[in-house]
């Protein structure tokens, strides 16, 4: 695996992830499944990751 | 009083800077054990700053995972992110090139530290100071513990293996214990959510985390580092989404 874009794609995207939330709309929050998927998200991710 | 209130914000920000950062040790140390240079893993802590994704994402490189897997887990975990941005952009009300910085230091801890406080003026301060912080601090420790790492030779040797699943172990908890607490998406409801509903969410937040703990400690021995781990994220959001 090439580590160079590995780190740099990981930096842009999470990069690229916070700015995303800045630019839409506040009410594409208002959307129940889209909370509802952003809140477990990382509970399963963080969940599985302790196991692995 | 504000002001009192501000003074108080400016410390509480900056203990909070100081505690996580010393993560930042581990995640070096980590990072340099699964094969990054000492430039590779300060650069992810400068540029991506989010620690749960930096953790995934050398973890993944640890075990021989791909790219994509690696990149993949890195940047789900990261979107929660997005989330707190949309959470906090009303409250920082931050403009034009401002908004790229508050960008940055858009992560767990800064909106928490944020979205607790009641007076708008008061979040602002708690969410630069604790962003200021960490960034410092984590940046810091993050070299430290990656030139140690290096200067030390094979980390295993010392147990530094073992910080990684108590780093996401960390994280998570609060999660469980709160329900969507740490989330800072409902807390304008919050007050007013009856109380079985706070549990409600709390058994669900359990059960979303033991079901995706099991499915990945089910697809260990048969798939590649880093799916295990995509997959009991899917499994867990199409479970949710067939309810």
């Amino acid at each position: 695996m090439n580590l160079w874009v590995l780190v740099l794609a990981t930096a842009g995207g999470c990069y690229a992830l916070k700015v995303a939330g800045y630019l839409v709309p506040a009410r594409f929050l208002d959307a129940p499944q889209v909370r509802r998927l952003v809140e477990l998200l990382p509970i399963a991710l963080l969940a599985a990751l302790v196991v692995v | 009083m504000l002001e009192e209130s501000r003074r108080a914000a400016v410390r509480d920000s900056l203990g909070v800077g100081l505690a996580v950062g010393a993560y930042g040790v581990a995640f070096g140390a980590a990072s340099v054990a699964a094969g990054l240079s000492v430039l590779q893993t300060s650069l992810l802590s400068l540029l991506a700053f989010t620690g749960g994704t930096q953790f995934a994402v050398v973890g993944v490189v640890s075990g021989g995972g791909t790219l994509g897997t690696a990149l993949g887990g890195g940047l789900l975990l990261g979107a929660r992110n997005t989330l707190y941005a949309m959470r906090l952009a009303p409250l920082l009300r931050v403009r034009g090139l401002r908004r790229f910085v508050a960008a940055q230091g858009t992560i767990d801890e800064s909106t928490a530290m944020a979205v607790a406080r009641r007076d708008p003026a008061v979040a602002r301060v708690a969410f630069w100071w604790t962003f200021a912080g960490i960034y410092v601090c984590w940046n810091a420790t993050t070299l430290a513990g990656a030139v140690g790492a290096q200067a030390l030779g094979d980390p295993a040797k010392f147990g530094l293996d073992a910080v990684v699943p108590a780093a996401f172990l960390a994280l998570l908890a609060p999660r469980l214990r709160a329900g969507d607490e740490r989330e800072g998406t409902a807390e304008g409801d919050r007050r007013e959510r009856p109380h079985h509903a706070m549990r409600h969410t709390r058994r669900v937040s359990l059960r979303i985390a033991a079901g995706a703990a099991l499915i990945a400690l089910a697809l260990i021995p048969v798939t590649p580092p880093g799916v295990p781990v995509l997959a009991a994220a899917a499994a867990v959001l199409l479970a949710g989404r067939l309810r």
